[in-house]
């Protein structure tokens, strides 16, 4: 899973992050480092489809949270990826 | 190279920078960009061009980018030296054209077939680390490649040999002068014997074998031509930006 749009909606899934802390999170749970041209095109593109929203901040630090779209977005895309990895896994175990 | 950043962040298109801009500023400060980061950076705002620049700027940045790509390429391409000798050989009086050509073209096949190249690798000590992982008609065949020998006006040869190493590529030119005149020199020999053999009184086509002008260490590279592949990275970089422009997706909405 590379993709940067389902990375960083995992990423916001747990709790509302500003860029740095995505890149942060994405590098410990994908073990994948999403350059800053990478997340930010993703981030366009999410905010765009409305997937994800800014909140207000006090500083310059924008965060970022997921919205319900997002959420269903990424439980499609997750679950259409958890039948590939199953069914892999079941065909590894019969060869 | 928190000056190119700044420069590459300015490739954005307005419009994102006033969205995303102060927020990127800071993201950037906090990771302390790299190289990688570079091309990431320039990649993102190619995307962020295609998606909602002008004609005129997706143009300008795909052109940039190409000379960018192009350009850090080059640089990783190694330099190539040329070093040539020009050497005299001169055809006997009364020698046709065709007969002096035909002499030439035995003479070069001669310098240039396999024991007399074996001998020049060994004794220049060329190519070793191809020489000890391929096949050595491989590693002859490159060296065959690396070497230019051409006719310069009616009675001398160029000849060129194009290496990594300055001074190498100037022995190697030199080491191929030698072996061209030794090898006139012995085919004219045998030439000779074998007319006393069979009692002919044709005279020998190649008189006079000398060394015009001995190599000077090349003090530039001839290869890679940075400048031109940098000028094609502009002009590929803006091609590919017209076809952009063109087939691009509909523009992404203002953000809030």
């Amino acid at each position: 899973m590379s993709d940067p749009i389902l990375l960083v909606l995992a990423s916001l899934a747990e709790g509302n992050k500003h860029g740095y802390a995505m890149m942060e999170d994405i590098q410990v749970f994908a073990n994948i480092r999403l350059g800053p041209g990478t997340l930010y095109g993703a981030i366009t593109r999410l905010e765009q489809r409305g997937w994800i929203r800014p909140l207000a901040s006090p500083d310059r630090r924008q965060p970022y949270c997921i919205t319900a779209a997002g959420r269903q977005h990424l439980a499609a895309q997750l679950a259409s990826l958890g039948q590939v990895v199953r069914t892999g896994l079941a065909r590894l175990k019969q060869a | 190279m928190k000056r190119v950043i700044r420069w590459i962040v300015g490739l954005y298109p307005a419009r994102w920078r006033r969205r995303y801009g102060v927020e990127f500023d800071d993201l950037l400060e906090d990771i302390r960009p790299g190289w990688r980061d570079l091309f990431d950076l320039l990649r993102g705002a190619l995307e962020m061009q295609i998606a909602m620049g002008t004609f005129g700027k997706i143009l300008a940045v795909f052109g940039v980018s190409g000379a960018l790509i192009a350009g850090a390429v080059s640089l990783t391409l190694p330099d190539r030296y040329r070093s040539s000798v020009l050497v005299r050989v001169q055809k006997t009086q009364g020698v046709t054209a065709d007969a002096y050509h035909s002499e030439l073209d035995g003479l070069l096949r001669d310098v240039l077939d396999h024991k007399s190249l074996v001998g020049i690798m060994e004794r220049e000590r060329l190519y070793e680390r191809e020489r000890a992982s391929k096949p050595v008609d491989d590693v002859i065949n490159k060296m065959r490649n690396d070497i230019s020998i051409k006719l310069m006006g009616s009675d001398a040869l160029r000849v060129s040999f194009d290496g990594s190493d300055a001074a190498r590529a100037r022995e190697t030119a030199n080491a191929l002068a030698d072996t061209l005149i030794e090898t006139a020199l012995h085919r004219a020999e045998d030439a000779a014997l074998h007319r006393a053999e069979a009692g002919t009184l044709a005279t020998t086509i190649l008189q006079r074998f000398e060394i015009l002008e001995r190599p000077t260490m090349p003090q530039r590279p001839v290869r890679p031509n940075r400048i031109a592949m940098t000028g094609f990275g502009l002009c590929a970089g803006l091609l590919f930006g017209v076809f952009a422009a063109l087939v691009r997706r509909a523009p992404l909405t203002s953000a809030p």
